[in-house]
C-alpha cells in the first residue's frame, strides 16, 4: 500500500537516489517510517502528511502524500 | 545614491530639534546599511562609558538598501543602542512595514539623541517632521497606542511604539510594530522609554532610486517565482515558526522548566497543528514577503487577539514555564505585547523565579504572597504584569535574570540561564555544542538568531567538539546578520532555499555597484568585529569570561527526554571557544588582532 514521499531541501539531497517516490509504508507510524530511511531521522524537522503537520506518532495510510522537510534557520 | 533614500534624520530630544543630513557614501560602502550603519554610529557617536539610560546614549533606527524594494522579505528594520540590559551592544530586528515607509518618506535611518523633558512621539510625513506631545499616550499599551495613532493619523501611517514596560525602564522592554511584531531583545524599548520617546509614526510617498530598473524587476520576479515554487513554502506558510515545537522536543532542544530539560512531556498540546486548529485566524506577512509566516490568533478563552505565539514564546512560556495550554501561552504573549516586554527574556526570568521558589530560595514573602509553581498559568500572568509595573518581585525580575540571581542568592546563579546578561532564547543546547557556542559568542548575548546551528550538530555528531563546528558558527554569524545590514528577512534564503548569490546580484541592479556575495560577507565580518570592539571598549574587563555558557550547561545534566543525561563540560566549552577565537584571529581573551582590524579597514575608528 503506497505512500508518496516528497523529501525537501537537505532531506532530498541526503535521500537522492536512495528511496523510490512511492513506498510501502501504510500502517506504519511516522516514527517507524523514518527509522527505515537511510537518513538520520532527527534531521527531519517537519513531517507534513496531506498538507497537515503531524507528529511522529501519526499513522500513515494508503495514498498519503508525506513531505519531509529539514529545519535550517532556527528563527 | 541608488538603493538608498540618501538622507539620515537626526532627532535631538533634549533640544526638540530635528535635522536632515546626507548619507555618507563611504559609510554605505563599508557598512552597507541597517545593522551595519547602526553599529558604525553607535561606536563613533556614543561616547565611551555612556550610561545606557543617560542622555549620551543613542538609538538608531535603520533600514538597509533592500528595505522597501520588491526583494522577497525586504521588510526588516534594525534598532540599535547601548544595552541597558547588558551594558554592551544591542541590536534588534523588527519585521512588518516600518522600514519601507521610512524609506519612502526619504530617510534611510533615524538617530535619536538626548532625553525629552516630557513624553513625545516622532511624526514623519515625508519632509514634514515634528516632535509631538505624547502625554495622552503615555501609560497605554503598545497595541492600544498603535490603534489610536492609526485612527488619528490614518491607516497609511506605520507606527512603532513602546508599552508601559518601556516607560518603567524594564531592562528587556521591546519596541512593537504592526500589531504583533517586535524589536525584542536587549532593551531597545527601555532606551526609548528613558528618552520619553513613546512612538514613531511615519508615512512616505516617495520612491527608491534603482540603478537598473529592468534587471531589478526581472530578478525580483525570478526570486518570487523561486519562493512560490519552494517545496518548503507550504510548511512555513501554514505553521510559521510554531511548526518547530514538535521537532524541538523530538531532538531534546525544547527548554523545559527553566532549561532543566529539553523535552516537555505535554508538548503535543502546544504543537503547530494544535495551535492552527485551536486559535489561528489568519496568516500574516511582512512587507514584500510571499511567505506569511506570522499567525494571527484569537484566544476565545481569554478574549484576545494576538500575533503568535511564535516558537520562541511557546518555548519560553510553554515548555520553560510548563504551561501546557496553547491559549494560555497566547495570553502570556498578548500581555507581553501590550505591555511591551520581550517574551523571551520575560519567559526566561519567570521560569527562573519559579525554580527559585520550588527550591525554597525565595518564598511567598518575597513574591507578595504569590505561590509559584511550574504549570501555573495564573501566576505567570501575574508575574508578567508585576514585571511591567516593576512591583515587588516584578521589580527584581524586571532587571534581568542575572540581577535576579544576585538578589535571590543561594546557588541561583548556577541556573540563571543567560550569557553576557541576556536571557537565553528557546534552544536547550547541552545536546548541541555548536549551538551552545553560538549562544556563547552571539554579539548581543544569548540570542539564537545570529547563528542557529542545531541541524549542523545533528549532521556531524552531537558529541563532537571540533574546529568545523567553530567554523560553522562563524560562517553563520557572517551570513545571517548580513541580512540585517541589507534590510531583508533571511527566511526566504534559509528555509525556502533562495540562493545567496541572488541577493548580491539584485543588490547590484539596485545600487549599480558590483559586489559579490563574498564582498558582502566581508562587510558583515567588519560589523561583527566592530560590535566586538564596542563591548571591549564599554565593559571593563571584557574578555572570554563574558563568552561563558550558563553554569547549568556543565554543572547539571539534562533531566528528561531524548537527551537525558547530556551536558557539555566546562573544558569542552572552552575548547570550542579557543577554536572560535583562533579562527577569528582574536587572541585567547577574545580580543581582535590588529591585523584583523586592519584587514577589515577598522583601524581608523577602532583602537584596542
Amino acid at each position: 500500500m503506497a505512500v508518496e514521499v516528497i523529501p525537501v531541501g537537505l532531506i532530498r539531497r541526503k535521500l537522492e537516489g536512495k528511496i523510490p517516490r512511492y513506498v510501502d509504508a501504510a500502517g506504519l507510524t511516522v516514527r517507524e517510517f523514518l527509522a527505515q530511511l537511510p537518513i538520520q531521522s532527527e534531521l527531519v524537522a517537519f513531517v507534513v502528511v496531506n498538507g497537515q503537520l503531524v507528529s511522529r506518532s501519526h499513522r500513515l495510510s494508503d495514498d498519503d502524500v508525506i513531505k519531509l522537510a529539514p529545519m535550517v534557520g532556527g528563527g | 545614491m541608488h538603493g538608498y533614500a540618501g538622507r539620515i534624520l537626526r532627532v535631538n530630544l533634549t533640544d526638540r530639534k530635528t535635522t536632515v543630513e546626507p548619507y555618507d557614501r563611504e559609510i554605505a560602502r563599508k557598512f552597507l546599511g541597517g545593522r551595519g550603519f547602526s553599529a558604525y554610529v553607535l561606536y563613533t557617536e556614543v561616547p565611551k562609558g555612556a550610561d545606557p539610560l543617560g542622555p549620551d546614549n543613542k538609538v538608531i533606527v535603520s533600514t538597509g538598501p533592500l528595505s522597501g524594494t520588491l526583494v522577497p522579505g525586504a521588510g526588516k528594520t534594525d534598532i540599535t543602542t547601548k544595552s541597558p540590559a547588558t551594558g554592551g551592544y544591542a541590536s534588534a530586528s523588527v519585521g512588518g512595514l516600518l522600514c519601507a515607509e521610512l524609506k519612502y518618506a526619504g530617510y534611510d535611518a533615524i538617530i535619536f539623541e538626548g532625553i525629552s523633558e516630557s513624553p513625545v512621539y516622532l511624526f514623519i510625513d515625508d519632509d514634514k517632521v515634528e516632535i509631538r506631545d505624547a502625554g495622552a499616550l503615555w501609560g497605554k499599551g503598545s497595541l492600544t497606542v498603535e490603534e489610536e495613532l492609526k485612527k488619528e493619523l490614518g491607516e497609511a501611517f506605520q507606527i512603532a511604539t513602546i508599552g508601559p514596560a518601556g516607560e518603567k525602564l524594564v531592562r528587556y522592554a521591546c519596541i512593537s510594530h504592526d500589531f504583533g511584531r517586535q524589536a525584542g531583545r536587549g532593551g531597545v524599548g527601555t532606551v526609548f522609554g528613558v528618552k520619553k520617546l513613546k512612538a514613531i509614526a511615519v508615512r512616505g510617498t516617495k520612491s527608491i532610486p534603482i540603478a537598473d530598473v529592468e534587471s531589478f524587476r526581472q530578478q525580483a520576479r525570478a526570486m518570487y517565482k523561486d519562493c512560490a515554487e519552494s517545496e518548503a513554502l507550504e510548511v512555513w506558510q501554514k505553521y510559521g515558526t510554531a511548526g518547530v515545537t514538535t521537532w524541538a522536543n523530538e531532538i531534546g532542544a525544547f527548554p523545559t522548566r527553566n532549561f532543566q530539560s529539553g523535552f516537555f512531556e505535554q508538548h503535543e498540546r502546544l504543537s503547530g497543528e494544535v495551535m492552527r486548529e485551536a486559535i489561528v485566524v489568519t496568516d500574516k506577512a511582512c512587507f514584500a514577503c510571499p511567505c506569511p509566516c506570522g499567525k494571527y490568533s484569537h484566544s476565545k478563552k481569554h478574549g484576545v487577539f494576538v500575533e503568535g505565539p511564535e516558537y520562541e514564546t511557546t518555548a519560553l512560556f510553554g515548555g520553560n514555564c510548563a504551561i501546557a495550554d496553547i491559549e494560555d501561552v497566547a495570553y502570556a504573549n498578548y500581555l507581553c505585547d501590550e505591555l511591551g516586554l520581550d517574551t523571551i527574556s520575560a519567559g526566561n526570568c519567570i521560569a527562573f523565579a519559579i525554580e527559585c521558589f520550588e527550591r525554597g530560595i525565595i518564598s511567598a514573602a518575597d513574591t507578595g504572597g504569590l505561590e509559584l509553581s511550574f504549570g501555573d498559568s495564573k501566576a505567570v500572568f501575574s508575574l508578567i504584569e508585576r514585571i511591567a509595573a516593576r512591583e515587588g518581585i516584578g521589580d527584581v525580575l524586571a532587571q534581568g535574570v542575572k540581577h535576579a540571581a544576585a538578589v535571590f542568592g543561594g546557588n541561583s546563579a548556577d541556573f540563571a540561564i543567560q550569557v553576557k546578561g541576556m536571557e537565553m532564547s528557546g534552544y536547550e543546547s547541552r545536546n548541541a555544542p555548536s549551538m551552545l557556542l553560538s549562544y556563547m559568542t552571539c554579539d548581543v548575548g544569548a540570542h539564537h538568531n545570529r547563528s542557529w546551528s542545531i541541524t549542523y550538530d545533528l549532521q556531524v555528531g552531537r558529541d563532537a567538539v571540533s574546529p568545523d563546528k567553530a567554523a560553522k558558527v562563524i560562517e553563520l554569524q557572517h551570513i545571517r546578520p548580513l541580512f540585517d545590514c541589507l534590510g531583508a528577512c533571511r527566511l526566504q534564503w534559509v528555509e525556502l532555499g533562495l540562493g545567496l548569490d541572488l541577493y548580491a546580484s539584485i543588490l547590484q541592479a539596485l545600487t549599480g555597484e558590483e559586489r559579490s556575495w563574498d564582498d558582502l560577507l566581508k562587510i558583515s565580518e567588519r560589523v561583527w568585529n566592530l560590535t566586538r570592539a564596542f563591548w571591549i571598549r564599554e565593559v571593563e574587563g571584557f574578555g572570554r569570561e563574558w563568552d561563558s555558557p550558563p553554569a547549568r550547561t556543565w554543572k547539571e545534566k539534562v533531566t528528561t527526554g531524548p537527551t537525558q543525561g547530556a551536558s557539555i563540560s566546562w573544558e569542552d566549552s572552552q575548547k570550542l571557544l579557543d577554536m572560535y577565537y583562533r579562527q577569528r584571529a582574536w587572541d585567547e581573551n577574545g580580543i581582535p588582532s590588529r591585523e584583523k582590524l586592519a584587514e577589515l579597514e577598522l583601524t581608523d575608528i577602532v583602537s584596542l
